[in-house]
């Protein structure tokens, strides 16, 4: 039992002294997702996606980065997956819309793995987005008649990148002819809880 | 993954009809303490607290004595092999009573992340050695499942539920063997992303291949800090 006591008092110790220790150690970027009640949600908005989209099972969540704040509605409708970013004003950012590589046209595709083959030795992508940037009039106009006027489209790529030291996953965007506007490397979240 | 559990539930009970049929309860604490390194290694430093505050065997008295069982301090390296898998390697020391065992640790882990939730699937094999055994060979698998209770990914300042379940083969010499099944339902919150406490059941059942069922309940609360 003398060494039992000593264990408890041991273990007391570092306890304190971890959690001491941590709360000036740990700095991490900024950036929550919440789910948000339709009731928090700005008219504008809701009148928007109803607009918009049929579907009823629209999920509302607010968005907190380091530059700011957004409302994001997702939903799938038509078996695609919809992602529509508002301000926090209820004013529309962009409408993003999951699809497959076969959707872009040969020659945008064309160029977008062409840079793709320039950057990384190897590239496997995970998830292609078309965003959609316009006036709420042009976007809905697109949306139902399929006439693409005064509307920015481009191609949000998830992929994961091999190079001779790494791998990565990374955001791409494209614009519609396939020209790199950016690049994001994608931080994963802290495993450890799952890995030990 | 939903008749597994019913059969798990068949398992318990029908278990507890037979006599020498034991349970242990007690708390599990540990503390994880990781510190990244260059070209994505990482060391991890685990300590166990083990306590036990109940023990009996079902259907007949039970004992309340309190006994502090052992103290794990254990050191993993793990390195980083591509998007979502890592190897590991370490080694434990477990202090128990007068004896100190000793414990060599190998792990492959795959970690997927989906839309909403992760699922990790950790395979290792560990070796014991404790003074004037036989060596003890285990081979494990655990998935773990985690999945935000809030928005669609686990952010600062919330809280996720965590569910794992593990099965461990263990071997010692030829003629002992015997499975472990562990099912550890766990609620965590992040204070930081390098930063989590989770507290939650640790249920484990071993020995009903022999016939002497042993049903152990831990609280644990582990602590996950990176640095």
């Amino acid at each position: 039992m003398q060494f039992n006591v000593f264990k408890m008092k041991n273990l007391c110790v570092l306890f304190c002294f971890l959690f001491l220790g941590n709360t000036i150690i740990a700095q991490t970027k900024f950036e929550k997702e919440s789910r948000l009640s339709v009731h928090m949600v700005p008219d504008q908005a809701k009148q928007f996606v109803y607009q918009l989209l049929a579907s009823k099972q629209v999920k509302w969540y607010h968005e907190i980065h380091e530059t700011g704040q957004s409302i994001e509605a997702k939903t799938k409708y038509q078996n695609k997956k919809y992602s529509i970013e508002f301000n926090m004003d209820g004013s529309l950012q962009d409408i993003e819309v999951e699809t497959h590589k076969d959707d872009i046209s040969v020659k945008t595709y064309a160029n977008i793995t062409n840079v793709l083959e320039t950057k990384f030795d190897k590239h496997w992508i995970k998830k292609i987005q078309i965003q959609y940037i316009g006036s709420k009039e042009a976007l809905l106009t697109f949306f139902k008649s399929g006439h693409p006027n005064n509307i920015t489209t481009n191609y949000e790529i998830v992929l994961k990148g091999k190079t001779k030291n790494d791998k990565a996953l990374y955001e791409y965007l494209f614009n519609e002819e396939g020209t790199l506007k950016s690049t994001k490397t994608i931080i994963f979240r802290n495993t450890d809880n799952i890995q030990f | 993954m939903k008749p597994f559990y019913l059969l798990l539930l068949c398992c318990v009970f029908s278990f507890n009809t037979k006599a020498q049929n034991t349970y242990n309860i007690g708390t599990l604490p540990t503390i994880n303490l990781s510190k990244s390194l260059e070209n994505n290694w990482k060391i991890n430093f685990k300590s166990e607290f083990r306590q036990l505050f109940k023990t009996g065997q079902f259907g007949n008295n039970q004992t309340t004595n309190y006994d502090y069982v052992h103290t794990d301090a254990a050191i993993v390296a793990s390195k980083k092999t591509g998007l979502n898998n890592t190897i590991a390697g370490g080694f434990l020391l477990r202090f128990r009573d007068q004896d100190i065992v000793k414990r060599t640790i190998q792990q492959f882990t795959i970690i997927n992340r989906f839309n909403a939730f992760r699922l990790g699937h950790r395979f290792s094999t560990d070796q014991t050695f404790a003074s004037n055994e036989t060596m003890a060979l285990r081979l494990r698998y655990r998935v773990t499942f985690d999945i935000p209770l809030n928005g669609q990914s686990v952010d600062k300042n919330e809280w996720y539920l965590k569910i794992s379940n593990e099965y461990l083969n263990r071997f010692k010499n030829k003629e002992n063997y015997d499975l472990e099944i562990r099912v550890l339902p766990n609620v965590g919150y992040v204070f930081t992303d390098n930063n989590k406490l989770e507290f939650g059941l640790d249920y484990r059942i071993n020995d009903f291949v022999n016939q002497s069922t042993r049903q152990r309940f831990w609280l644990a609360i582990n602590w996950y800090i990176s640095i």
